[in-house]
């Protein structure tokens, strides 16, 4: 099978068995919970989607090292180190970061590529994460050190595009800390600290939109068609569906602040199980 | 804040619900007002910041990204969010945490160093290319965080940044930066993202360098492929999975529009005349300098390039390129022939002088005539043959002397620019002067092209109409209300509240010292502001009031019921107070005084001032010590820069203007008060303007009508000033009213507009240009015409027509004028008749007075009017031959008696004898007074003997002015010194040197002409009578002093004299003006040899002569 093919095969299954659940809607927002996510299929279709994300990372990447780099380097080797790199510490990193690496690094990467997933179902089917479909997204790049935006994609909002903002957050025993940090991203996001990057991530995905929604993109962020996603993965005993007052700050119709979140049986091995999955993937996507 | 172009420019915005031109307009404005840090509108911070904001994404977004956007909605949305995100830096500054700006980002290192760029970028999509270059100032001295993954990347991006800022400044990067940094290809899979940035950044830089040499013509290729090659990148970068480089992306595309905008503008692409030489060689020069053209070049290059193959009437504001678009017609035009170049002022003619040196480098001879319209016998400054490829620049009154004396030399004529042409609109004989010089100029040169050019234009397509007709050639209309810069214009009140407050607490003070009977006190101002532009609109929300850190003196004074509040001298008190205050702010404050020139001085002298900033400035020092001499006593202004003051009006020498304008320019004067009738070609670099009062000084000639005409172009041109394109983008300008008083939020604009300002509901371009002629035309017409009725224009017509029995020339000249042009009715056989009738009218002022035939040529050579030459011929005629002098001192008294015997009305046509009310030599203004009192004369003789043999002016001042008055250097109303540098510019300077002119003429003409006198000239008394208009011009009253200041280059009057003192020209070069030029050459270069003058042996020197001396030395300043 060409690995494109497994790709779309993986997200026919996560589109068929992820669901979004309407848990509560406040004043200010809505709150959405994720299931699906324990079986054996969805966790394979997971771990294969997320390797093929970073497959498309790195054939851009390869694109971009032939045209301007004297020597571009090897694909097989490359997917298989970015894998790599986004599972296990790098050789010579501290104690400390050895120590945190899965807390740190290995899960909210995992977390983002899961937002990405249910962003991604939302261009097949439809589902409650937004309110019309997924024109375009942009691949989380995962590197610490750069800045961006976790989770960006346009959708189709009544034939205009919208943009939707996602900040993922792993927690094993902190959601509501977390929860309360995405929020207060929405917060600077809602206050134009981030204008340069959602002005970034546009430049990225105009090509992937067709021509009606291009020509209506400015008038789409005059009017600032936007929802924000706040996504929690958590192991902690928390009602994810109570009302959050930090939220009704943010000056937007509830129905555009949608806190999606999810919880997994058994936190760890969940998170363990995707990142085994992601290993038994690569040959898949690097035949 | 914004002028009809901004207004024209919005039109083209996206349609999106609620964003129109005007609340985009008053967005803006309000964000400028908050950002000042001076005044706090009502509103809050944070909506302001959110709408900006949303403007910002909405209409980069819409400019950079969205499909099928035509060039002209493009400009106005980048414009717009580039004006936002510069004001947004502004209004941000307040309250940020400065830790949380010194994040690393990772594009330029940090998210304040991003935005200055995407500004930048954005303001040149929009063809804002000085705001551009303002936006990127300084970026590279912004605090950076250190994030980058390596160390090289970091070192690429700084790279590209500096690459990108020289193509923001169109100037290419040091040479240090020519070679891009190098990619270390290392095989680290974890690294390869930050390799690939860096190779992006190189590569972005790289296309940025190639772009800049394009745009500076240092290659030959067609067109710099930086459009391709960045489309070629984003092709690579756009797309979901490349979020690593979404930065890189982003900064691509705008540079990508960015470059297309400059290749459509770049002044490489303007296609040349048929004869290409010239036009290439200043491509090739000016493309190194400005390679783009600004939207109005851009719009005269599309109308009249190549060729210029039309003429153009163009109305464009100030500081919007004009002396670009006068560039491009001259580079084009000399392929063809000479260019003359008018301007209505000296200054003016000396800054176009240099602007086209820098701008055409020793490849073209560029000419400053700067002579007055007086007849000269001597070569200097006269066209002589062909010109060549030259471009002459001068006044209309020295182009109608050059007119009259070598009309051949026109016939080679290619192009005429007449810059500030409004001047032909202006009551009295400059308006018709001009007129009818261009009038001329059409007639004798056919082949000629014309460029008008103004601010204050409002009908530009009746004058092309006018040159159309004129010529039978087509003219463009051209309104291109394009400009770099916005100015917010507002009035100033005192707060009412704050008022009272102030006026509490100083009457508590005054009541607890029972002995005093003032006390001085600051009231806190406020200013009602319009938040568009002029003050046109009537509706409520386009004004905002907004309360202030600026305050205004007033006193308190004790009475029989109470304490009162005393507001003399408000006005001029509160111009400086406001002037300090804008100026403690940041500001570079320019206060114009316009009621009178004196109160400049004043109002300086009372202001706290600044603290002194940087080291001396020698040039300074060198000017100021050649006023010193000249004035023979220590200029004042010295005192003033020393506090940061400057001060810049007529009553002041030319040298004190230049030292002013330096220190202003130099940031060495924070403030600089001048008058209204200076705001014509005053090109500093304000960010504020002070208007104090809006009564002009007071000229009796003109009628109501024309004087409120002249009071909102002075007001509106002193508007104008502010916001000078590559100082600030915006600027304010405040207008205080004559009187003081309150301002609140229940004043109505409408109400504060026709009681403080009614000129501010105007535009620039207000001015419907008139002739100045049309009275007269109708009045030949009509058979009205008679001397005394036709007033200063039809006498200026009279002094400049050929008015002989062939009346062709004149019917060529007259026929050409604006006046005939706006007469439909009027054809040939009219303008016939009206050159026929004033030929009849010379005749017959000849016959009543008995005069000769060639007074008429007389007349025409010498620039008087027939009638004044005919009054002075009738002095004239009576002199003795044997009387004649061989002395210039002597004519100038011959002239002296000639002008006493003269009618008191025609020696007033001649001379502003207003001017000596206020003067020892008072009864010369009073006709009856001046026949009762003769001494007037005497003194009049002396004061013009003393001008010639080069006593100081203060030593003048006391001859002429007040007795008293040697050594007194006071500069305020009242005061001798001003008195006299008045006198002797207007009198002198201006008008004696017309009237010598005259009796040059005359005496030379009747020597050949009138057998019956039988007059013969000595050749010394000829060559002195020669030499007098030149001489009293120069204040040189003898050969020596006059060879120093003809072609020695010392043209200070006192220098030339001390110059002849030491190193007299031996009397055999006297003899010629080539002999004479061949050695002062040799001698300047021992005179102003700084050790020649430091040795006490070999030369005895008064410790100011010395330092006067040197000052010439030393002096390089432009």
């Amino acid at each position: 099978m060409e690995p494109e093919e497994a790709v779309d095969q993986a997200l026919e299954v996560l589109a068929a068995d992820l669901e979004l659940r309407e848990a509560h809607t406040h004043d200010s927002h809505i709150a959405l919970s994720v299931s699906g996510l324990a079986e054996r299929a969805v966790i394979d279709a997971l771990g294969l989607y997320l390797v093929g994300l970073l497959a498309g990372i790195v054939r851009t990447n390869l694109r971009l090292s032939a045209a301007l780099l004297d020597r571009t380097p090897e694909g097989r080797a490359q997917l298989a180190s970015d894998v790599e790199a986004r599972l296990t510490p790098p050789d010579g990193a501290s104690p400390y970061a050895v120590e945190h690496f899965v807390a740190d690094v290995r899960d909210p990467w995992i977390a983002e590529g899961i937002g990405h997933v249910i962003l991604a179902v939302r261009n097949r089917v439809e589902t409650l994460c937004l309110s019309g479909a997924v024109a375009a997204i942009t691949v989380p790049h995962g590197k610490p050190s750069q800045q961006g935006l976790d989770l960006f994609a346009i959708y189709n909002e009544e034939g205009m595009p919208a943009i939707a903002l996602g900040e993922a957050k792993a927690t094993r025993e902190n959601g509501s800390a977390r929860l309360t940090e995405a929020i207060s991203f929405f917060r600077t996001v809602e206050a134009g600290d981030r204008d340069v990057d959602i002005r970034m991530q546009v430049v990225l995905l105009r090509e992937a939109l067709d021509e009606s929604l291009q020509r209506e993109l400015s008038g789409s962020f005059w009017r600032q068609r936007a929802c924000y996603l706040p996504m929690i993965a958590h192991g902690d005993d928390l009602d994810m569906s109570a009302a959050r007052p930090a939220l009704l700050a943010i000056a937007r119709p509830a129905t555009h602040k949608r806190v999606i979140y999810c919880r997994p049986d058994d936190y760890t091995r969940f998170f363990n199980a995707v990142a085994a999955a992601m290993r038994r993937s690569v040959p898949t996507i690097n035949p | 804040m914004f002028n009809r172009g901004i207004t024209q420019l919005l039109t083209e915005l996206p349609d999106f619900e609620g964003l129109d031109s005007d609340s985009v307009k008053r967005l803006l404005t309000s964000a400028y007002l908050e950002g000042l840090d001076l005044a706090t509108l009502a509103s809050e911070h944070r909506p302001l910041a959110a709408q900006l904001r949303r403007l910002v994404t909405a209409l980069e977004v819409h400019a950079i990204l969205v499909p099928g956007v035509q060039e002209p909605a493009r400009r106005a949305s980048a414009f717009v969010a580039a004006e936002s995100l510069n004001l947004l830096s502004d209004l941000d500054d307040e309250g940020r945490d400065a830790a949380e700006e010194e994040v690393f980002f990772t594009a330029f290192g940090s998210r304040e160093r991003y935005r200055r760029i995407e500004a930048a970028l954005l303001y040149r999509i929009a063809a804002f290319d000085a705001n551009a270059e303002i936006a990127a100032r300084n970026v590279l001295e912004l605090p950076t965080g250190d994030g980058f993954e390596t160390e090289q990347e970091g070192v690429a991006c700084e790279w590209a940044l500096r690459q990108i800022i020289a193509f923001i400044r169109l100037r290419p990067a040091a040479t240090a930066d020519a070679e891009p940094p190098a990619v270390d290809d290392a095989d680290a899979p974890e690294q390869l993202v930050s390799r690939i940035r860096t190779a992006l950044w190189r590569r972005t830089g790289e296309i940025c360098g190639d772009h800049i040499r394009w745009l500076r013509l240092e290659d030959e290729e067609p067109d710099s492929g930086a459009v391709e090659a960045l489309g070629a990148l984003g092709q690579l970068l756009e797309s979901g999975t490349g979020a690593a480089y979404a930065d890189i992306a982003h900064v691509a595309r705008l540079l990508r529009f960015a470059c297309e905008g400059t290749t459509g503008r770049a002044l490489r692409g303007v296609p040349p005349p048929q004869d290409p030489s010239v036009f290439l060689a200043y491509q090739q020069r000016r493309c190194r300098q400005k390679p783009l053209l600004w939207p109005s070049a851009e719009r005269y290059r599309q109308v009249c390039l190549p060729g210029p193959a039309s003429h153009a009437a163009v109305s464009m504001p100030t500081g919007s390129g004009k002396s670009g678009v006068a560039e491009l017609a001259v580079a084009q035009a000399l392929t063809r022939g000479w260019v003359v170049y008018l301007a209505p002022t000296r200054a003016l003619v000396r800054q176009v002088r240099r602007d086209l040196r820098a701008a055409f480098g020793s490849d073209i001879e560029v000419r400053e005539f700067l002579g007055g319209a007086e007849f000269t016998a001597l070569a200097d400054d006269s066209l002589e043959g062909d010109p060549g490829r030259a471009v002459l620049v001068m006044t209309p009154e020295k182009c109608s002397l050059a007119l009259r004396q070598s009309p051949e030399a026109f016939a080679r004529l290619s192009l005429c620019v007449f810059d500030e042409c409004h001047l032909i609109g202006e009551p009295g004989n400059r308006g018709v002067l001009a007129e009818l010089v261009l009038a001329q100029i059409l007639h004798l040169a056919p082949a000629v092209t014309v460029l008008m050019q103004s601010a204050l234009l409002e009908n530009p397509e009746e004058l092309a109409a006018w040159l159309r007709q004129a010529t039978g050639r087509p003219c463009e209309p051209i309104r291109e209300p394009w400009r770099p810069t916005r100015t917010l214009r507002a009035v100033a009140g005192f707060d009412g509240p704050g008022l009272e407050r102030a006026q509490e607490l100083a009457s508590r003070e005054l009541a607890a010292l029972p002995r005093r009977v003032h006390m001085p006190f600051n009231a806190p101002l406020n200013l009602l502001v319009s938040l568009q532009g002029a003050w046109a609109q009537d509706n409520p929300a386009d004004y905002a009031l907004a309360r202030t850190a600026l305050t205004a003196p007033l006193t308190v004074s004790r009475t029989d019921d109470g304490f009162n509040v005393n507001a003399d001298g408000y006005v001029n008190n509160a111009t400086g107070a406001v002037a300090q205050g804008l100026a403690d702010a940041g500001h570079r404050v320019l206060a114009f005084i316009p009621a009178n020139k004196h109160y400049s001085f004043s109002v300086a002298a009372k202001l706290r001032g600044f603290g002194q900033e940087g080291g001396p400035d020698d040039q300074i020092e060198h000017l100021l010590d050649l006023a010193d001499f000249e004035l023979g006593a220590p200029s004042l202004l010295r005192q003033l820069l020393a506090r940061g003051i400057a001060v810049h009006t007529s009553a002041m020498l030319p040298e004190e203007r230049r030292a002013s304008e330096r220190a202003y320019e130099r940031g060495i004067a924070k403030v600089v008060f001048a008058t209204g009738t200076l705001a014509q070609g005053l090109n500093l670099p304000a960010t504020a303007v002070v208007i104090g009062g809006i009564r002009i000084g007071y000229d009796p000639k003109l009628s109501t009508a024309q004087r409120e005409a002249r009071q909102q172009a002075q007001l509106l041109n002193a508007v104008g000033r502010a916001g000078r394109p590559y100082v600030a983008a915006r600027s304010l300008a405040i207008v205080l009213p004559n009187d003081a008083w309150e301002l609140g939020p229940e004043d109505h604009a409408q109400v504060v507009r026709a009681k403080a300002a009614p000129f501010l509901a105007q535009e620039d371009a207000s001015f419907a240009l008139r002739s100045q002629l049309e009275g007269l035309v109708g009045q030949a017409l009509q058979g009205d015409l008679t001397v005394d009725g036709m007033g200063v224009e039809g006498l200026t017509a009279f002094a400049f027509l050929p008015l002989r029995s062939n009346v062709e020339e004149a019917v060529g000249i007259l026929g050409r004028t604006y006046a005939v042009a706006r007469r439909p009715d009027v054809a040939e056989e009219q303008v016939r008749t009206v050159a026929a009738s004033m030929v009849r009218l010379g005749e017959q002022v000849l016959r009543e007075q008995e005069a000769p035939d060639w007074l008429v040529e007389a007349a025409y050579e010498s620039g008087l009017s027939l009638r004044q030459v005919v009054a002075l011929w009738t002095q004239v005629r009576r002199l003795d031959q044997r009387e004649f002098p061989d002395t210039i001192v002597g004519w100038a008294d011959v002239l002296v008696d000639v002008l006493r015997g003269t009618n008191h009305a025609i020696v007033s046509e001649m001379l502003r004898l207003g001017d000596f009310d206020g003067s020892l030599m008072r009864d010369l203004a009073d006709q009856a007074a001046m026949t009762r009192h003769p001494a007037a004369w005497t003194v009049f003789n002396d004061f013009v003997k003393g001008w010639l043999e080069g006593v100081s002016l203060t030593e003048l001042a006391a001859v002429a002015v007040r007795a008293d008055a040697a050594g007194k250097n006071g500069r305020g109303s009242g005061n001798p010194l001003p008195k006299i540098i008045g006198l002797t510019e207007q009198i002198l300077v201006f008008g004696m040197t017309r009237v010598a002119g005259g009796l040059t003429v005359l005496i030379t003409s009747a020597v050949t002409r009138e057998t019956d006198l039988a007059w013969q000239l000595a050749p010394r008394a000829g060559r002195a009578l020669e030499q007098l208009p030149m001489g009293l011009r120069a204040g040189a009253g003898d050969d020596a002093s006059l060879v120093w200041w003809r072609f020695g280059g010392l043209r200070y009057r006192r220098l030339a004299h001390l110059a002849a003192r030491i190193l007299p020209p031996p009397e055999d070069v006297l003899a010629t003006d080539e002999s004479a030029r061949q050695w002062a050459r040799g001698a300047r270069e021992t005179l102003l040899d700084p050790e020649y003058l430091l040795d006490d042996r070999r030369v005895a020197l008064s410790g100011d002569e010395r330092k006067a001396l040197l000052a010439v030395a030393l002096l390089n300043d432009a």
